[in-house]
């Protein structure tokens, strides 16, 4: 039996203890919409009883309660969906930055239905026909100079926007590793601090929650995953080297050949996260379609050439290349010679035959003749606009189901560690009760002590 | 489940965020008329439509073709009538001869203008462009002879200009005046040419041969009869030309409808579903408010 002291005593652990529980509800609220938090609760324990076990005093008199205090304050947090979460995260980012590049490329090879490469030879072999059909009408030749040589124009646009495209990717991917860096230098910082609180008995669950929104940040743009450490701390791999050890992390950059960690001064490859999937696009999808593209201006020049050089033109000279020799889209153009006097323009098979246009019509029949491994030029430019197309919408895909995947994870992450205000002002309510009935505790013992102290033996 | 206030706002701007995305594209849709506009949309669906305006252009081209062979072989069946015709009145001229000796020289004269007149014919140019000297076109077919005899020399290269009707298959749409003259032997060795058995029966009726004239009739009838039925070939072309125009018609419009079909909107279906989803984005709206009026704030304040 504590006496009427004791009682003050168990009153005032009972303010203690709901004044910190409140403190923990209201800190709830406050940051009931803030990312990334985690509902926190203060978890209340009896003190032990009094007098201790196995005394005189407890033999006799028996053990009496002596109050609460607060054991502890739990983070409502589940790891394993941390895991699933990042290993989405990871996924998503490398699908939607890929699929961000590719769609410049889609805009690029097809910004509106109907307006592609494909159409444009449609144009460009019509144009020979038409000359097939009047060869000796100069005009006609200039309209086929003129759809040449947007043929040849749009090209190297096509590969030029393709490079430029590449280069914004390089920023971006620049960026990235920057932003990569900073927050494993943050999450080194929180790994230290973690280690801190957790030696001086603290309980850091604030910290632990920054740290992981910093290493979901992180899961999206290399796809990392970490590792549970000693005394709180997390570690974290990025292709088998350590990018955070404890409270010290190692930086990347970026170079010439690709990514360099400071850890052995290695090179990493990142093949998840938004990174992982900006250097894709960069290094897989973007050269294939640049490959295309010099296929098909490559076959067009020398099919077109081939034929053209056994032509005479309107001034009977044969022997004569109607684009510069070439295979690169990048410097596909017509012949100067031709740009400069369209008469040049070979459309007879013998000499002074200005109304023979059948070399014309044999160049214009390209467009039906399979030049490439069974396939005409037209259809290689299809398969371009199919292999782009197909390739975002593989992305895509991949998008709508990694989100859709992590928009389930995220909802069982947020019934389990989200704040929800109707339960929190149930509890701030329970706990404020407590917290009055703790003030009448102290109140009641002091009434019994002023009965003692002013009128016991008072006359 | 336990149900957090961050859980059901986020699920909210999730719902209401797919549903004004379907939204956005089904508006899109009904304003462009079109079920994709990008390759990623609909990637096999786009290659097809590529392929299927590929078909187009190419299949406008040659129904571009039938009109010029078309336009070629009307010109040339005209300049055939106009020969006919001038062949028509050189019989009837020499027919006219009345009597042996001299005095017909007004009607010798009329002959060599009809044989001018087949000159014309055969040298007719459209646009700069001379229908009857093969791919030497930039030059009349036939020229005056300086050395007389035969009056006229052919300068042409019998190339035929053919016009494409479909892949691989070519129309001829010209017509040489060596073969409807029978210049240089072309259409007969052992005839002399028109303009020559012309003139020989200008001559023939100036000296009032009637002997040399009947004879140049006679081969001037062979000539006629040549050109009559070359003529008739032209007009079998013309015919040819434009069924192939018809077949080529019809099926542009059978690949424009299929054109239609793949990249085409259902517009009854879309705007259906434009309605369904406008009434879907506004329950989601409502439910959004509906959830947020409900607060246990209410009660304890």
């Amino acid at each position: 039996m504590s006496g009427l002291f004791g009682i003050i005593n168990i009153g005032l652990s009972a303010l203690l203890a709901h004044r910190q529980s409140l403190d923990v509800r209201s800190h709830n609220l406050a940051n009931v919409d803030t990312p990334g938090y985690s509902r926190q609760e203060a978890l209340l324990g009896a003190n032990p009883p009094l007098p201790p076990a196995g005394t005189a005093e407890a033999i006799v008199g028996g053990q009496f309660g002596s109050g609460v205090n607060v054991v502890g304050v739990r983070r409502a947090r589940e790891s394993f969906l941390d895991l699933q979460a990042r290993i989405c995260e990871g996924a998503l980012g490398k699908w939607s930055a890929a699929a961000g590049g590719l769609r410049e490329v889609e805009s690029v090879l097809s910004p509106i239905p109907g307006e592609d490469i494909s159409s444009l030879l449609d144009e460009l072999w019509n144009a020979w026909e038409t000359v097939a059909n009047h060869p000796e009408d100069v005009s006609l030749r200039y309209i086929l100079l003129e759809t040449a040589t947007t043929v040849a124009d749009t090209f190297r646009d096509y590969v030029e926007r393709l490079q430029s495209m590449s280069l914004t990717i390089d920023t971006g991917v620049q960026t990235r590793v920057q932003q990569v860096n900073s927050l494993t230098t943050q999450i080194a910082e929180y790994n230290r601090q973690i280690t801190v609180a957790l030696a001086e008995r603290r309980f850091p669950n604030d910290l632990y929650d920054s740290r992981d929104l910093l290493l979901d940040r992180l899961a999206e743009l290399t796809g990392a995953m970490p590792v549970n450490s000693a005394e709180g701390q997390i570690i974290v791999y990025l292709d088998g080297r350590p990018l955070i050890q404890g409270g010290s992390a190692h930086q990347l950059s970026v170079t010439v050949t690709g990514i360099v960690t400071s850890y052995d001064a290695a090179e990493v490859q990142i093949t998840s996260g938004e990174i992982g999937g900006l250097l894709e696009a960069r290094n897989v999808a973007i050269p294939s379609y640049l490959n295309e593209l010099d296929l098909i201006a490559g076959t067009l020049v020398t099919e077109v050439n081939a034929l053209h050089q056994t032509g005479f033109g309107l001034d009977d000279v044969t022997g004569r290349d109607f684009f510069v020799a070439g295979t690169a889209a990048a410097d596909i153009a017509v012949d100067p010679a031709i740009a400069a006097n369209v008469r040049a323009i070979a459309a007879a098979a013998a000499i002074a035959s200005p109304g023979d246009g059948s070399v014309a019509l044999q160049v214009a029949n390209l467009r039906s003749t399979p030049v490439l491994a069974g396939r005409t030029v037209n259809e290689v430019a299809q398969t371009l606009l199919a292999l782009v197309g197909n390739d975002i919408s593989t992305c895509q895909n991949g998008i709508d189901a990694q989100q859709f995947a992590l928009d389930q994870i995220r909802r069982q992450q947020q019934s389990i560690s989200g704040v929800s205000i109707d339960e929190e002002l149930t509890y701030l309510t329970l706990t404020q009760r407590a917290y009055q009935a703790a003030a009448r505790i102290i109140t009641t013992a002091d009434e019994m002590l002023v009965v003692i102290i002013e009128r016991m033996g008072v006359r | 489940m336990r149900i957090s206030d961050s859980m059901i706002a986020s699920s909210l701007i999730a719902q209401l965020g797919k549903a004004s995305t379907r939204l956005f594209q089904l508006q899109e849709q009904v304003a462009s008329g079109l079920a994709f506009r990008t390759l990623s949309q609909n990637p096999a669906g786009s290659v097809r439509a590529a392929s299927l305006r590929s078909s187009i252009a190419e299949l406008s081209r040659y129904r571009t073709n039938t009109d010029d062979a078309r336009e070629r072989l009307s010109l040339t069946e005209v300049s055939l009538a106009s020969i006919i015709e001038s062949l028509r009145d050189a019989r009837l001229a020499a027919l006219s001869l009345s009597h042996t000796g001299g005095g017909n020289d007004a009607l010798a004269d009329t002959v060599h203008q009809i044989s001018q007149q087949v000159v014309r014919g055969i040298n007719f140019a459209s646009q700069g462009r001379y229908l009857f000297g093969g791919y030497k076109s930039l030059t009349p077919p036939v020229v005056e002879n300086v050395a007389g005899v035969p009056p006229y020399l052919y300068q042409g290269d019998r190339g035929d200009v053919s016009f494409q009707l479909s892949r691989g298959v070519s129309i001829i749409a010209s017509l040489d005046a060596a073969e409807v003259l029978n210049l240089d032997g072309a259409a007969d060795p052992a005839l002399d040419d028109t303009l020559e058995t012309l003139r020989q029966v200008e001559v023939a009726i100036r000296a009032g041969d009637r002997d040399a004239v009947e004879a140049g009739l006679v081969v001037l009838e062979k000539h006629f009869d040549r050109v009559v039925s070359l003529r008739g070939a032209i007009g079998a072309r013309v015919q040819h030309v434009e069924l192939a125009a018809t077949r080529l018609e019809g099926v542009v419009l059978t690949l424009q409808a299929l054109l239609s079909e793949t990249q085409d909107v259902d517009i009854t279906q879309a705007i259906t579903e434009l309605r369904g989803q406008e009434i879907t984005y506004q329950a989601a709206a409502a439910a959004a408010s509906a959830l947020h009026r409900a607060s246990l704030l209410d009660y304890f304040i």
